[in-house]
C-alpha cells in the first residue's frame, strides 16, 4: 500500500476573529511577529521533512497543494509565497500541479491576489459563507456581502480561473428564500465550483454553547433538507456536476473542475501537511502536528528528527489496521457520488470487498440506500441523505 | 434459667441476631460489640464487619448473613460464647430472616432515638416473636442532635407492645452504652436448652457455596452434635453426606473438631448443590436419627418473575446461563428456565423473592459477570381457572391464554404496613387508593406519626410503588409488606404492538379499571425514550385486538457530515463508530431499534 504521497496540505492557523460556528485549529494573532515566526517554522517543517522522508522512499511528483486555515491570507503575499516557494524548492512540483488557497473576504485585495498568481497559485476558495449582511453578523463573521463580491471580482481581476466559493445553509435565521437568494448571488459570479456546507454543530464553539442553552433558533430538519434538495436541483440545472455531498463542480467541455486536493482524501489517498495543528497520512498512519503556534516554532526550533518516523512535532495520531483503513476507504470514497469501485478497492487490499461486506450492500441496497452495478457501489439520493448511517455500516 | 443444670456448659452460650429497621444503626452495633470483646481488632477492622459483600455495603443492607462467636468475661466472673447471627434486612428476604431468628435465643432490637419505630421494625418484631425470642430494645444514636429516646420509649411501648423502662440507651458509633447491652444479653436472653442425649438435630440458618468445601452450613445444633466424619443425613431433602470440616467465625473461620449442644457453626459435607442443603432444613445424623424436623421449614418460593435476554443475542445467551448457574450456587431462591421472546430472541425466566432481590441479581450478572441485559417487566404469578375448570399458574403475560377460555383471575395480594409523617398520610392514601388498596387500620403511635396498613394487589407494589412513597413523603416514610391471600380480580393483558407487531417482552397484566391510564402512559414513556428513527414508529398498546392508545415517532429525515476532509477523517470515523455503538445498545425488532430503558418503561407507569 506505499501509494506515492502527492498531496501536500498547509496549515495557517490564524484568524483576524473567530466565527461562532467553527472549531478548527485557529487564533486570533495580534501581533505579526508570530505569524512571521510561525511562517518561518512552517518553512523549515517543509525542508526538514522533505529531507527525512526522502531518506526512506524517493519523494513523488506533487500534484496537489493546498493552503487552508485558519486563513491563509491574513499571511502577507511575500509570506505565502515563501511557503509555497520552499515546497518548489525541497519537493519534486508537478508543472500541472493544483496549487489552492482558501481566502477571506476581508483580508483579500487585487494586489495580493496578483502575487500569488505570480507565485503559482491557480485555485482560490473564497469564504463567502452567506450574501446576507444579517447572517454573516450571526456567524460573527467579520465581511460584508459588499467585501464578499470586491474578493471575487479581485480574484478575477488578478487572473484566476479557479474559483470556489463556500456557502452556508441550515443557518441561524436563514429562511429557504434566503438560501436561495446567497445561491443565486454567487452563481451570479459564475464561480467554477461551490462548496455548499449544511451547519453542523461542532463542541466548543459559542453556537453549540447557544444551542445547548437554547438561544440558537436553527431552520427545522425538514427546512434545512428542503434547502439542500434544492441546490442540488438548481445546480444541476446550471451544468453542476454534484460530485460529493457537498461539492458542486462546473462541468466543461475540455477542463474538470473538481477539486483535486480534496479528492486525495476521499479516495482516502495520503498525504503531507505541514503547519501548526496539520495532519498527515502517511504509511497508514494518521496524525496530527502540534497545535499551539508558540510551542510548534519551539519545537521545530529545538531541532526535528533527520530520521524519519516519530516526529517531536506529532501531539496525537493513530496507525490504522488494514480493517480500518478498508473501513475508512469506503466511508469516504461513498461520499463521492461516483461511488466507489469494489474492484479497486479489492486489489488495493487484496481482499473481496464484496464478500467481507456482503450483508451491509445487500440490506442497504434492499432498503434503497445503496446501488451496485457492475461492481461500482454508490449512494441513492436517499443514501445521501443518510450518509452517516449507510457509511458507519462499513466501519467493522 | 433456673431449670437449667449448673454443670451443662449450654448455661454460658448466648445466641442472639440484631433487628433493627435500615441504617437504624445495626451493623455499627454489630461493630462494637466484636470490637469491645477483641474479637476483632479496631485496626483490622473494616467499618461494618459482618457485611462481606462490596454490593452490601454499597445499598446499605445485607443480602447474606454470617455468624460470629464472641467470647465474652462477663461481671459475674464467668466467660460466655456469644453467637451474633446476623439477619438480612429486607422484606424480600423474610422467610430467611425468620431461620437465622429461629436459630437464637434472643434478640436486640435497635430502634434510632430520632427515626423511631419503623416499618421493619415492626415487621422484625413480629418474626421474633413467632420465634418465642427475648428482647432487649435499644434506643440507639442518642448522640444525634434529634434524639428524644422518651418519644421513642413510648412508640416501643405503644406500637410495639414491648416494655422499654429497661431499654438500654446507647450510641454504638460513640461506644455508649455498649457494656451494658453486653451484660443484658447474659442476662436477659436464656441459654440453649438443648438435650445433648437426644439425636443430632441442626438447623440450617444459612447456607454458602465455597469452591473448595463445597456447599457450607450455617448452623445452630439444638440437640446431639456434629462433628468431623460423621454421616449426616438432611431430613427435607433426605440427601446423606460425611461430615469433612466443622468449624466457627471469630469472624474469620476457624477449623474445630464439633459443634456442641446449643452452639453455632458451620459444616462442610461435600455437598455439591446448594439445593441439596436449603435453608430452614434440618441436619441429623445418619446412622441415630431424629425422626422429626426442626418446624418452620418451607422451600422458597420465587415470587416475581421477569424475562432476562442478553443485549448482544446469541453470542452472550451461554454466558448468561452460565452467569446465573453461578449466582443459584449460592442463592437458592434464585429460579431460571430458558424462554423464548419473539421480539428478543432467546433468554432466561427468572424467579425472584421480591424486587430487590431481582435488582441484586440484575446488578450482580452486569457488574461481575459483565453482561448487558435487557429485563422484561416483572410480573407476580396469577392464577387462572379457565372455563373447563382447569387451573395453571402464569407468571409471563405471554402465557396468558385467550380471555375467551378464562373463567377467572386470581392475583397475590400483600399487607403493607406503612409509617410516615402525619402531613403525608393523605397523598399516600390517595397512592394507596390508587394502587387498589384496602385499608385495613390506621393508628397514630405518636402525635406527628401515622402507621397505615393496607391490603394491596402484589403486582400495584411491582410498580415504582416504593419509589413514588419515598418521593412523596421526601423519604419519611418507611414500608414493609407480608404476602397475603389470593383474590380474584379482573384483569386484562396489555399487548404493545410497534409498527403493528407485537411485542411481547412489553406485555403486562393490570387491572381493568386501570388499563386504559396506563396503556396511555406507556405509549407517551415509549416515545419519549424511544429514538427517532428511518422509519415512522407507530406505538401501540391493545387489549385483544382493540388499540387503547397510540402514538407516532416521525422518522428522522436525514443523516449527514457535511464535511470531512483531511484533518478530520479520524474524528468522522470515531463518530460514525459511536453512532454504530449506540445502535448496539439497543434492540432491533423488525426494523426499529429499541433502548434497553424502554424495556423498563413499564415499570414507571404507576404514577
Amino acid at each position: 500500500m506505499s501509494l506515492p504521497v502527492s498531496a501536500i496540505y498547509v496549515h495557517i492557523p490564524f484568524c483576524a476573529k473567530h466565527c461562532a460556528y467553527c472549531d478548527f485549529n485557529t487564533y486570533v494573532e495580534k501581533a505579526q511577529t508570530r505569524i512571521a515566526e510561525t511562517v518561518e517554522a512552517t518553512r523549515r517543517d517543509i525542508a526538514q521533512t522533505a529531507l527525512s522522508y526522502a531518506r526512506k522512499a524517493p519523494l513523488a511528483e506533487i500534484e496537489t497543494v493546498f493552503f487552508g486555515g485558519g486563513t491563509p491570507t491574513l499571511l502577507s503575499a511575500p509570506q505565502l509565497v515563501s511557503i509555497l516557494d520552499t515546497i518548489h524548492d525541497h519537493f519534486p512540483l508537478s508543472p500541472t500541479a493544483e496549487i489552492s488557497s482558501e481566502a477571506n473576504p476581508s483580508s483579500s485585495d487585487a494586489e495580493k491576489f496578483a502575487a500569488m498568481k505570480s507565485a503559482g497559485f491557480n485555485r482560490l476558495s473564497i469564504g463567502v459563507q452567506a450574501m446576507n449582511n444579517e447572517i454573516l453578523i450571526a456567524l460573527d463573521r467579520f465581511h460584508t456581502v459588499g467585501e464578499a463580491e470586491r474578493a471575487v471580482r479581485s480574484a478575477r481581476e488578478a487572473g484566476f480561473t479557479n474559483l470556489n466559493l463556500d456557502l452556508m445553509f441550515g443557518l441561524p435565521k436563514q429562511t429557504l428564500s434566503l438560501w436561495k437568494e446567497t445561491l443565486e448571488t454567487a452563481l451570479a459570479f459564475s464561480p467554477e465550483h461551490l462548496s455548499l456546507y449544511a451547519l453542523t454543530l461542532e463542541p466548543g464553539t459559542r453556537f453549540e454553547r447557544l444551542h445547548t442553552g437554547g438561544k440558537l433558533l436553527l431552520p427545522d430538519e425538514d427546512t434545512e433538507l428542503e434547502m439542500y434538495e434544492w441546490c442540488i436541483g438548481r445546480l444541476k440545472e446550471r451544468g453542476f456536476e454534484h460530485y460529493e455531498v457537498s461539492n458542486f463542480a462546473q462541468l466543461h467541455p475540455t477542463e474538470n473542475f473538481r477539486c483535486r486536493h480534496n479528492q486525495v482524501y476521499w479516495h482516502n489517498e495520503s498525504y503531507f501537511g505541514f503547519g501548526a495543528g496539520a495532519v498527515s497520512y502517511l504509511d497508514g498512519r494518521r496524525w496530527k502536528r502540534e497545535k499551539l503556534p508558540l510551542r510548534y516554532i519551539e519545537k521545530v526550533n529545538t531541532g526535528l528528527s533527520t530520521e524519519w518516523g516519530e516526529s517531536n512535532l506529532e501531539v496525537e495520531g493513530e496507525t490504522l489496521t488494514s480493517e480500518e483503513t478498508l473501513g475508512e476507504t469506503l466511508m469516504l470514497g461513498l461520499r463521492l457520488r461516483e461511488g466507489v469501485s469494489l474492484t479497486e478497492i479489492g486489489e488495493r487490499f487484496g481482499v473481496n470487498v464484496e464478500d467481507i461486506f456482503r450483508e451491509q450492500i445487500a440490506r442497504l441496497t434492499r432498503e434503497g440506500f445503496l446501488m451496485l452495478s457492475e461492481n461500482q457501489l454508490t449512494l441513492t439520493h436517499k443514501g445521501l441523505l443518510f450518509a452517516n448511517t449507510v457509511l458507519g455500516e462499513f466501519l467493522l | 434459667m433456673s431449670a437449667t443444670n449448673p454443670d451443662d456448659p449450654q448455661q454460658f452460650i448466648r445466641n442472639f441476631s440484631i433487628i433493627a429497621h435500615v441504617d437504624h444503626g445495626k451493623s455499627t452495633l454489630a461493630d462494637r460489640l466484636l470490637e469491645s470483646t477483641h474479637t476483632i481488632s479496631e485496626r483490622n477492622m473494616q467499618a461494618q464487619a459482618l457485611d462481606t459483600m462490596d454490593l452490601e455495603r454499597e445499598r446499605g443492607i445485607t443480602i447474606k448473613m454470617t455468624a460470629v462467636r464472641i467470647s465474652y468475661p462477663a461481671s459475674d466472673g464467668h466467660t460466655y460464647q456469644f453467637n451474633l447471627i446476623d439477619t438480612p434486612g429486607h422484606v424480600d428476604f423474610t422467610y430467611e430472616v425468620s431461620r437465622s431468628l429461629a436459630a437464637c435465643e434472643g434478640a436486640l432490637l435497635v430502634v434510632d432515638a430520632a427515626q423511631g419505630v419503623e416499618a421493619q421494625t415492626l415487621a422484625n418484631v413480629n418474626l421474633a416473636y413467632q420465634n418465642n425470642l427475648a428482647l432487649i430494645p435499644i434506643i440507639n444514636k442518642i448522640d444525634l442532635p434529634a434524639a428524644d429516646p422518651d418519644r421513642v420509649a413510648e412508640e416501643i411501648e405503644s406500637v410495639l407492645a414491648i416494655d422499654a423502662s429497661q431499654a438500654v440507651r446507647a450510641s454504638a458509633k460513640m461506644g455508649i452504652g455498649i457494656t451494658e447491652i453486653l451484660e443484658s444479653i447474659v442476662k436477659n436472653i436464656p441459654p440453649p436448652s438443648g438435650n445433648p442425649s437426644k439425636p443430632l438435630r441442626a438447623l440450617i440458618f444459612d447456607s454458602k457455596f465455597d469452591n473448595y468445601l463445597g456447599v457450607v452450613c450455617y448452623v445452630r445444633v439444638v440437640d446431639g452434635s456434629i462433628e468431623v466424619g460423621q454421616r449426616i443425613r438432611f431430613i427435607a431433602s433426605g440427601k446423606e453426606f460425611d461430615v469433612t470440616e466443622v468449624g466457627t467465625f471469630a469472624p474469620g473461620r476457624r477449623i474445630g473438631k464439633r459443634i456442641e449442644t446449643g452452639e453455632v457453626g458451620y459444616v462442610a459435607a461435600s455437598v455439591k448443590t446448594i439445593g441439596d442443603a436449603n435453608v430452614g432444613d434440618t441436619i441429623t445424623d445418619a446412622a441415630h436419627p431424629s425422626t422429626e424436623g426442626l418446624p418452620g421449614y418451607r422451600k422458597a418460593l420465587p415470587m416475581v418473575f421477569c424475562g432476562l435476554y442478553p443485549m448482544d443475542g446469541a453470542a452472550e445467551y451461554s454466558e448468561l446461563r452460565e452467569a446465573l448457574l453461578k449466582l443459584q450456587l449460592n442463592d437458592a431462591a434464585l429460579s431460571f428456565e430458558p424462554e423464548t421472546s419473539a421480539a428478543l430472541g432467546h433468554g432466561f425466566r427468572c424467579g425472584f423473592l421480591g424486587l430487590l432481590h431481582m435488582d441484586v441479581v440484575q446488578e450482580r450478572l452486569e457488574r461481575e459477570f459483565n453482561l448487558s441485559l435487557i429485563a422484561t417487566s416483572p410480573s407476580v404469578v396469577y392464577h387462572i381457572t379457565k372455563t373447563d375448570g382447569k387451573m395453571m399458574n402464569v407468571d409471563n403475560p405471554a402465557d396468558l391464554p385467550s380471555p375467551q377460555v378464562i373463567d377467572f383471575m386470581e392475583e397475590p395480594t400483600c399487607v403493607a404496613t406503612i409509617f410516615l409523617p402525619t402531613p403525608y398520610a393523605g397523598t399516600i392514601m390517595e397512592l394507596c387508593r390508587d394502587r387498589r388498596g384496602d385499608m385495613i387500620k390506621m393508628e397514630h403511635p405518636a402525635t406527628d406519626r401515622m402507621m397505615l396498613t393496607y391490603r394491596i394487589p402484589l403486582s400495584e407494589i411491582l410498580m415504582d410503588f416504593f419509589d413514588q412513597l419515598k418521593s412523596r413523603t421526601k423519604g419519611y416514610a418507611s414500608f414493609d409488606y407480608e404476602l397475603s391471600d389470593y383474590v380474584k380480580s379482573n384483569l386484562v393483558k396489555i399487548d404493545v404492538l410497534i409498527n403493528g407487531d407485537s411485542v411481547d417482552a412489553l406485555s403486562f397484566i393490570t387491572h381493568r379499571d386501570k388499563a386504559q391510564q396506563r396503556g396511555r402512559l406507556l405509549v407517551d414513556k415509549l416515545k419519549e425514550v424511544v429514538p427517532r428513527q428511518q422509519y415512522e414508529v407507530r406505538i401501540q398498546a391493545a387489549i385483544g385486538g382493540k388499540v387503547i392508545a397510540a402514538e407516532s415517532i416521525r422518522p428522522f429525515r436525514k443523516n449527514v457530515i457535511a464535511k470531512c476532509y483531511g484533518g478530520d477523517i479520524s474524528r468522522k470515523r470515531k463518530l460514525l463508530e459511536k453512532q454504530k455503538e449506540g445502535k448496539k445498545r439497543m434492540k432491533a425488532v423488525g426494523s426499529i431499534e429499541i433502548p434497553q430503558e424502554a424495556f423498563l418503561s413499564v415499570l414507571k407507569i404507576g404514577e
